[in-house]
């Protein structure tokens, strides 16, 4: 349903935040946007804007799709 | 430097802590002069009518001014809400609206139409009104309990 709205987009985020030893709380915090939001980017239920993907990349110091892959970039990474 | 790199352990749970009080703050303030002036109003019709009389020119001009300022006390604070509210936020709120007003471009028209045939009484505008806002509300709620479940 809806799938023109939704990608089947997949992220490191949780990954990444673990490493850091981070809450969803702090990463939302250091982002500028609420805890809920965090966990909906995690969860893929939410496809983040490209300001906040940029936010996301400089915070974790990697490029958007080191953090972020879509099926095409999946397919093209296994070739 | 990443803006990370600058902040010190736990300083992302005080500006996310910030942000919900601020965010809480807009919201109940928003519904808060809303419900003051429905109680102004509220007050000034009861006391009317349990009197039986006509509402007085003063008490007819204080309820006009709660209605004005709750207006521009909720239109200030509807945009200062969506200045604070993140993207995921503002999305579930458009997500929402959008089913509302697609009930309502629905239900109005056949409702309208119904009625020029003669097999309903025409649209009553409270109850569209009513309709459409717990449509939305309930469209709200159910994203935000959807995000919930998983959480």
């Amino acid at each position: 349903m809806f799938s023109t709205l939704v990608a089947d987009m997949k992220n490191r985020l949780r990954v990444l935040r673990a490493e850091r030893g981070w809450s969803q709380a702090e990463l939302g915090g250091r982002l500028g946007v609420s805890r809920q939001a965090v966990n909906a980017i995690e969860t893929g239920k939410h496809d983040p804007s490209l300001p906040l993907a940029f936010r996301l990349a400089r915070l974790f110091d990697m490029k958007i799709e080191e953090i972020f892959q879509d099926d095409e970039g999946r397919d093209n990474a296994r070739r | 430097m990443t803006k990370g790199a600058t902040m010190h352990g736990g300083d992302g749970e005080r500006l996310e802590r910030e942000r919900r009080r601020k965010f809480w703050r807009l919201f109940f303030g928003i519904g808060g002069s809303g419900a003051l002036a429905g109680f102004v109003f509220g007050f000034i019709n009861g006391r009317a009518d349990a009197a039986g009389e006509p509402i007085s020119d003063t008490a007819t001009a204080i309820a006009a001014v709660a209605l004005i300022v709750s207006a521009i006390g909720g239109a200030y604070g509807t945009w200062r809400f969506f200045e604070v509210a993140d993207e995921v936020e503002v999305a579930d709120n458009l997500w929402a609206a959008v089913i509302g007003i697609c009930v309502y471009a629905l239900l109005f028209p056949i409702w309208w139409g119904l009625s020029w045939l003669g097999l309903v009484p025409h649209p009553a505008e409270w109850i569209l009104y009513a309709t459409v806002m717990s449509v939305t509300t309930l469209a709200y709620a159910a994203r935000k309990w959807r995000a919930r479940a998983t959480d």
